[in-house]
Parts: structure tokens; C-alpha cells; sequence
């Protein structure tokens, strides 16, 4: 059994029956979801460190940031280390007090209890005690979030086995675990409770390749069933397989919002594969100015691959359609970089 | 109960930690094991049974249980980063305090009894016909004072200092209050003796006061407990007594409850 068959229960089994349209929330339905309103975090440093006189400088860490997640949506928060990414998440489920401007989830502060009650979170660090066996943990967190006793085995089982850890792992001490296995532990936890709002920081950090799939599996089933997630990571394939927005943080400020639910329409590059056929192959020559011919550019010809800039989708359709009705033997069509990549392209350059 | 002021849970969890923790579970046994030899024979050397508590076999027995569980309390799951994960979930930080507390001070309040219990037995054994009395009952109501009241300062300590510095803060803070307590009994001979210089006698009318001042309540609250000391010669209680322990529990409890109320347990602050 591959490790995505390994979920022996469906994730979406472990929501409410109700709909996020159903949450009992204050006032009207357009405080339903996030609202990040102009918030600004700077960490000044120690004040031992002012009177010692060194030079610790304070660290702006988010500068007015604003942005609106809707209920139900995926929420991708990307951006280079230091953005700012993790302060957002500590000020999102108020562990980090924002120095000025407001967080509401569902119209209410994210200290409040109401709140605590319908969120999950896994840090990127999660920290155990080690002693815990990993269904001991989960019971534990079961307790905590004061779900009914009389489910408590069931659904702490039901957990366990829809983020795939094995069986047999279940009652050994985390201390032992893998970081992959604790990461898997950690979901488990996160998931307690049925909570609407799921905060994930850096989910897969870690995890096997195996695993990846397994909690892609995991969200997306969430998400299907109407879970809201916002999720901080630098696996930039993950974000875009599982994300319906995304946020990219940079200098702790909103740089750009991209709808990846829109249909996909930027510069991309593109490797094009033809059949190992000497007749057949164009020339180099006969291929830019097929690329000329469609608004894009021919990179380079390397023996039968040929990579491409193309500006838009319809620029790509039109390359594809040329390449074809000139009995060109194309073998297949590669994107070459993640939609997201771009964003890190330009910040290096 | 969601908006309970202690969180039967974490109470569960954190007396788990201390029975199946391995690396703790050895050095509290250790620690154990060696007062309950200290008992055993300081019994066999004594010529005949001490019914009344002093204030050296309450601390000496209170104390180091109280320093077993409580060391790091807080502090260890501020430095971990557990916390952020604890509220995640709907407690309030205030119950997340007295939780612990509390389950410190029962836990600790245990162990001391059945010190009291062995000594008891010890007792019994070594002289026989000597049986427990209304002082043993004063001598197990003090240790127990004491472990509430050692508890709320170990919590607030540890609440302030990070990891398991609370043990060594307590420790100085013990020795910096009993140097206030000697200064302040150095008076008859820094003021009033005929000896020493006329810069130590200025230095003496200065400081004296302010050491007289605050020698009770630093001792009140480094060696906390209700002194019953007083019932073996009066049947009246002593009120004032009574409300030194209870404010000074009181105050380090809401010291430690402001800390983490302030405290931000995101590692993005570190």
C-alpha cells in the first residue's frame, strides 16, 4: 500500500457535519473569515543589550499589512526568510501582540476563546514533550480543546490513521520519532477538535516524499470539505497544489496577491520534447521564428528539447498549435519553472 | 467546564510528566529516596521524640520536594516552545498558571506527607509507645503551607526566568534575604555598642531600618508557610501570620499570571 492509499479514514470525516456557512458567529455573515487590517510588528531589542550598548537594532518585522482570507479558502502566505512570514502567524493566533492596527477572525480578536476553539495550528518547530506517547499527545490535545470524552479513543484513532502514521508507532514515545513522524504527530494535533480555521507552518518540513503526498491528500480533502487554511511554506509546488490565493510577504509587507483559481496567465518558461527524429527536427532558425510568430522566444535548442519564454497562455497555445501543424515530432510540452518560482526569480535578480 | 480556572487536563498531564518523564523520574526518585534516609536516621540519633515542628524540619523537608517537581515548571515550556502549541487551544493563560501551581503544590504536598508519615513510623519504631498527636497534625499543616506557598514562588520565578534558572534564583534570593535578616539583627551592635567606627554607625542608622524593613516579607516570601508554633503555648491564632502567607501567595501567583498575560510565545520574537 502506497503512502497515499495509507489514510484509512477520510480527512473530510474528521470536519463538522456543518458547512462554514453554518459557524454561530456574532453579527452578519461579512465577519465570516479573516481580516488583517493594517498591522504593523516591530521587536525591539532587549534592553540589556540597549544598556550594554551593543548594536541590536529593532527588527520591523510587518509593516501595515492588510490583507482579507475569505472562509473556505486556501490561503498560501510565501516570501524569502525573514519576511515576516512567521510573525503574521503569531499575530494571526495572538501569541504576538500587533503594535498597531487590528486581526479579526469570524468579526472577533484571535485571543478570544470562542476562536481558540475553532483553530488548529502546527508550527514549523513543534516542540513535544518527549515522554508522550503519540496517541497520548493527541488525547491530551483532545482533552484540551474539550472534545466529548466517550469519542475521545475513536477520534484520536480516526487522527492518527488519516495523517498515516503507522499503527504500530502509536504508542511509542515521540521522543523517538523521526521528524517526519512528529511533523505527521503534529497534524494530528492540529486537526483536534474539527477546527474551521486551520494555520499550518511550514506542514511538510521534513516529511518524506511519501508523506508530502499524504498530507497534500490530507488538506485538500479539508479544504474540499470548506476547512479555511492558511499555510506558511517555502515548498512553493505544495502551496500551488493545494492553495485557491497567495500571499507573497517580502520586507513585511503584502508585495503581491496571485488568484490561483484564475486561469493561468503569466511569462513562463517551457521545454518542448521532440521525438529522437533527425528528418523530422526543425532547425534552430525555423523555431525562433516560429516563436517570434507567437509573441514568445526560443532560449535555447539542446539536441531534441527546445526551451521557450512564453508571455501568456495564449502565447503557449499558439506555439503548441504552429509546432504541430508543421508535423514538428513533439513529444511533449514541460513547464519549467513553478508558477510561484517567478517571485523568487525577480528577487534574486 | 470551558472557562474553569484550573484546566483538569493540563493538572492530568502535568502530574503524568512528573511519573513517566525519564530523565526527571530518576532524579526525583534519587532525591526522594536520600529524605527519606535523612529521616530515618535523624530519628535514630535523637534521644527522644520531637513533637513540635521547628521551622529547620518543616523547610528541609518542604523545600527540597518542592525544588524537585517545580524546577523549570514554566520556564521549560516557555524555552521548548511548547507553549504556543498550549495556547492554541481555549485556555486562558491565567488558568495555565494556576494549573500548575496547583498541581505543584499537591504534588509536592504528597511527598512531604509521606515523609512525615515515614518519619512517623520511624518515630514509633525508635520509641515506642510514642504516638502521633494534635503536633503532628500542626507539624503536616505546615509542610503542606509551605509547599502552596514555596509552589507560588517557584511558579513566579519560573514564569520570569527562562528553562530551569528559577531553582537558582530561588537559592539566591534565600541567601540575599537571609543577609537582610543578619544586617537587621546587627543593630544592637552596630547602633548601640560602644565598638566600631563613626562611618559604620552613620552606614548602620541607614541601612538598618531599611533591612528591618524588609526582612519579613523577603523571608515570607523565600521560606513561605503559616508558623503554628504558637498553639503548643496560646489557643488563639495568629491573624496577622495567616495573612502574611496568604498575601504573599497571592502576590506571587498574580506576579506570575502578569508575566505570562505579557509573555509573546511566538519564536518569530526570539
Amino acid at each position: 500500500m502506497s503512502q497515499i492509499d495509507a489514510p484509512g479514514v477520510e480527512a473530510s470525516t474528521l470536519l463538522t457535519d456543518s458547512s462554514p456557512m453554518d459557524l454561530n458567529i456574532p453579527g452578519d455573515n461579512r465577519l465570516r473569515g479573516i481580516k488583517i487590517d493594517c498591522v504593523s510588528k516591530t521587536f525591539n531589542p532587549p534592553k540589556l543589550y540597549v544598556k550594554a550598548g551593543q548594536s541590536k537594532h529593532k527588527v520591523v518585522a510587518l509593516k501595515e499589512f492588510s490583507l482579507d482570507i475569505v472562509a473556505g479558502e486556501a490561503m498560501g502566505i510565501i516570501g524569502p526568510n525573514g519576511a515576516g512570514k512567521t510573525t503574521l502567524m503569531g499575530c494571526l493566533l495572538g501569541f504576538l501582540r500587533p503594535d498597531s492596527g487590528s486581526i479579526l477572525i469570524d468579526g472577533l480578536p484571535p485571543n478570544s476563546l470562542p476562536i481558540k476553539e475553532i483553530i488548529g495550528y502546527l508550527p514549523e518547530r513543534l516542540n513535544f514533550d518527549n515522554w508522550m506517547t503519540a496517541r497520548r499527545f493527541v488525547t491530551h490535545h483532545h482533552e484540551l480543546a474539550y472534545q466529548p470524552e466517550n469519542t475521545r479513543e475513536q477520534e484520536v484513532e480516526d487522527l492518527l490513521t488519516a495523517v498515516g502514521l503507522d499503527s504500530k508507532k502509536w504508542d511509542l514515545p515521540v521522543g523517538n520519532f523521526s521528524r517526519g513522524m512528529l511533523q505527521r504527530v503534529g497534524l494530528a494535533q492540529a486537526l483536534v477538535g474539527k477546527p474551521k480555521y486551520l494555520f499550518l507552518d511550514e506542514p511538510a518540513s521534513g516529511v518524506d516524499p511519501g508523506g508530502v503526498l499524504s498530507i497534500r491528500q490530507v488538506l485538500k480533502d479539508l479544504k474540499a470539505k470548506g476547512m479555511t487554511i492558511v499555510i506558511n511554506s517555502h515548498q512553493l509546488d505544495q502551496v500551488e497544489k493545494i492553495c485557491d490565493r497567495v500571499a507573497f510577504v517580502k520586507g513585511g509587507r503584502l508585495e503581491a496577491l496571485e488568484d490561483l483559481v484564475e486561469t493561468q496567465s503569466h511569462k513562463r518558461e517551457i521545454a518542448v520534447k521532440f521525438v529522437s527524429d533527425l528528418n523530422r527536427m526543425p532547425s534552430k532558425e525555423a523555431l525562433q521564428d516560429l516563436a517570434i510568430e507567437c509573441q514568445s522566444q526560443l532560449i535555447e535548442l539542446n539536441y531534441f528539447v527546445a526551451h521557450f519564454s512564453v508571455n501568456n497562455n495564449d502565447a503557449l497555445c499558439q506555439l503548441i498549435k504552429l509546432l504541430v501543424s508543421k508535423d514538428y515530432p513533439v513529444l511533449e510540452v514541460i513547464p519549467q519553472s513553478n508558477r510561484l518560482e517567478r517571485y523568487f526569480k525577480e528577487e534574486n535578480a | 467546564m470551558k472557562d474553569s480556572v484550573i484546566n483538569k487536563a493540563l493538572f492530568k498531564a502535568t502530574i503524568e510528566e512528573w511519573r513517566y518523564n525519564p530523565v526527571f523520574l530518576p532524579i526525583m526518585v534519587l532525591g526522594y529516596l536520600y529524605l527519606i534516609g535523612f529521616a530515618i536516621i535523624s530519628v535514630s540519633f535523637v534521644s527522644a521524640p520531637i513533637h513540635e515542628a521547628t521551622f529547620s524540619s518543616v523547610f528541609y523537608t518542604a523545600a527540597p520536594c518542592v525544588a524537585l517537581l517545580g524546577t523549570g515548571i514554566i520556564g521549560q515550556n516557555v524555552s521548548s516552545g511548547i507553549l504556543s502549541v498550549l495556547f492554541a487551544r481555549p485556555i486562558r493563560r491565567y488558568s495555565y498558571v494556576l494549573t500548575r501551581w496547583l498541581a505543584l503544590s499537591v504534588a509536592s504536598s504528597t511527598l512531604c506527607l509521606i515523609l512525615l508519615l515515614i518519619e512517623q513510623v520511624a518515630g514509633m519504631a525508635a520509641f515506642p509507645g510514642v504516638v502521633p498527636d494534635f503536633n503532628t497534625l500542626c507539624q503536616a499543616v505546615e509542610r503542606v503551607s509551605m509547599c502552596f506557598g514555596l509552589s507560588a514562588t517557584f511558579i513566579m520565578f519560573s514564569s520570569v526566568l527562562p528553562s530551569a534558572i528559577n531553582l537558582s534564583a530561588w537559592i539566591v534570593f534565600c541567601f540575599v534575604s537571609n543577609i537582610i535578616v543578619e544586617i537587621a539583627h546587627m543593630e544592637p551592635y552596630l547602633l548601640h555598642s560602644s565598638y566600631g567606627s563613626e562611618l559604620g554607625r552613620k552606614l548602620g542608622e541607614f541601612v538598618i531600618p531599611i533591612c528591618k524593613e524588609m526582612a519579613l516579607p523577603l523571608q515570607s516570601i523565600a521560606f513561605p508557610y503559616i508558623d503554628l508554633s504558637f498553639l503548643a503555648h496560646t489557643a488563639s491564632i495568629s491573624w496577622f501570620a495567616v495573612f502574611t502567607y496568604f498575601s504573599n501567595l497571592s502576590l506571587s501567583l498574580l506576579i506570575a499570571i502578569i508575566v505570562m498575560n505579557r509573555k509573546e510565545v511566538s519564536y518569530a520574537s526570539k
